[in-house]
């Protein structure tokens, strides 16, 4: 069975993070020299911890950007989530209006439309496949909501279809939080 | 409390919503010192969990933005600091499906130690190299876990709340990812 743990790998892990620089670390040393599991401890520990010296050593040629910087760059970005935020409603509202508009035009233009085949049908233009599909729909609308109620619901469906894109338009800047 | 202030913000028209969604539990003075003492190593295991060089200072950044929108009331500097780490953890683990670009951070670290005039040099860089290309093979998790304990000296419960794992899991969790290591640093494991 693989013994998975000692009870003093946080004190051998501690002294390898100083360097085995203490006169306590000696004993600590002793130990890791007959334990595997702290021996493993101390050996990615040290690995790592030079690691990040290294890192370190990188920084001091390579500065990061000040504290200063930081803020400020934060800031600016505070002002503009904030104000993205505070117009977020106007978005909404903007999508709205642009789908019920949109619905409102396909509807009054199904309820137009058995005149602008008639009108069409008689200037003689054959050429109106797309208007047997309207009447069509229409008039299966027709039987099941009666009279002027088929262009509400005709109306509201469009909206209801063209609702997602519209959403979607508003929405497409949007950012991940 | 206090608010970002820009010279940009009287042009603005929305300087209401703006001062309420800006505000910060953190003065700037605050800031300063604890961006000064937890900077370095926050980069360091940026780019150690990230392995991406070239996204290190943006995820800097965003760490330190995110800390400092946050709507947390923090008891300390260490639970600050843990918080910090964890948003940090959140971005690197978020852009995980980047692939491992060990190459960029490898380069950095060589000639960091290039410029040292010590007579080990290339016993360390490749030293350095082993630990860049080994961490290469962890899962971002594994990275952290182990960044964490080792370097940072975290409690197994500080590690479990930034990593985002049970505190009952982390310890055979960290016993994996630290074989792993061990064993990748020691060529075992290609």
């Amino acid at each position: 069975m693989t013994v998975r743990d000692c009870a003093r790998e946080a004190e051998v892990a501690a002294a390898a993070r100083r360097g085995w620089l203490s006169a306590q670390d000696q004993d600590v040393r002793q130990h890791v020299s007959q334990c595997a599991v702290c021996a493993r401890v101390a050996h990615v520990c040290e690995a790592l911890v030079a690691d990040q010296k290294a890192v370190r050593m990188f920084l001091v040629d390579n500065p990061l950007p000040s504290a200063g910087q930081v803020w400020r760059r934060a800031a600016l970005r505070a002002q503009a989530d904030g104000v993205q935020a505070a117009s977020r409603p106007l978005v909404w509202a903007q999508g709205v209006a642009a789908a019920v508009v949109v619905g409102l035009a396909i509807a009054a233009l199904g309820a137009v439309w058995p005149a602008l085949t008639e009108a069409f049908g008689r200037v003689g233009s054959g050429l109106m496949p797309p208007s047997h599909v309207a009447d069509g729909a229409l008039r299966l609308l027709g039987s099941v909501v009666p009279g002027r109620w088929a262009i509400v619901v005709g109306g509201v469906a469009a909206c209801v279809a063209v609702s997602p894109a519209v959403v979607y338009w508003a929405l497409r800047d949007e950012r991940r939080p | 409390m206090t608010t970002f202030r820009t010279p940009a913000q009287d042009v603005e028209p929305l300087a209401a919503a703006r001062t309420a969604d800006c505000a910060t539990t953190m003065s700037e003075e605050a800031f300063r010192a604890f961006y000064e003492l937890t900077s370095h190593g926050l980069w360091a295991y940026l780019l150690r969990t990230s392995g991406d060089r070239r996204l290190v200072d943006d995820l800097l950044q965003e760490s330190y933005y995110r800390l400092l929108r946050a709507n947390v009331v923090f008891e300390s500097d260490d639970h600050r600091r843990n918080y910090l780490y964890r948003i940090a953890t959140n971005l690197v683990h978020d852009g995980r499906r980047r692939p491992w670009s060990a190459a960029g951070s490898r380069v950095d670290v060589e000639q960091a130690q290039a410029s040292s005039d010590d007579g080990t040099v290339e016993v360390r860089a490749a030293r350095r190299l082993d630990v860049a290309r080994a961490m290469g093979h962890l899962t971002p998790r594994e990275r952290s876990m182990l960044w964490l304990a080792y370097v940072r000296g975290c409690t197994h419960e500080e590690i479990a709340g930034v990593v985002g794992v049970k505190v009952a899991s982390l310890k055979s969790l960290l016993f994996r990812a630290r074989r792993r290591l061990a064993g990748l640093l020691e060529g075992r494991v290609s």
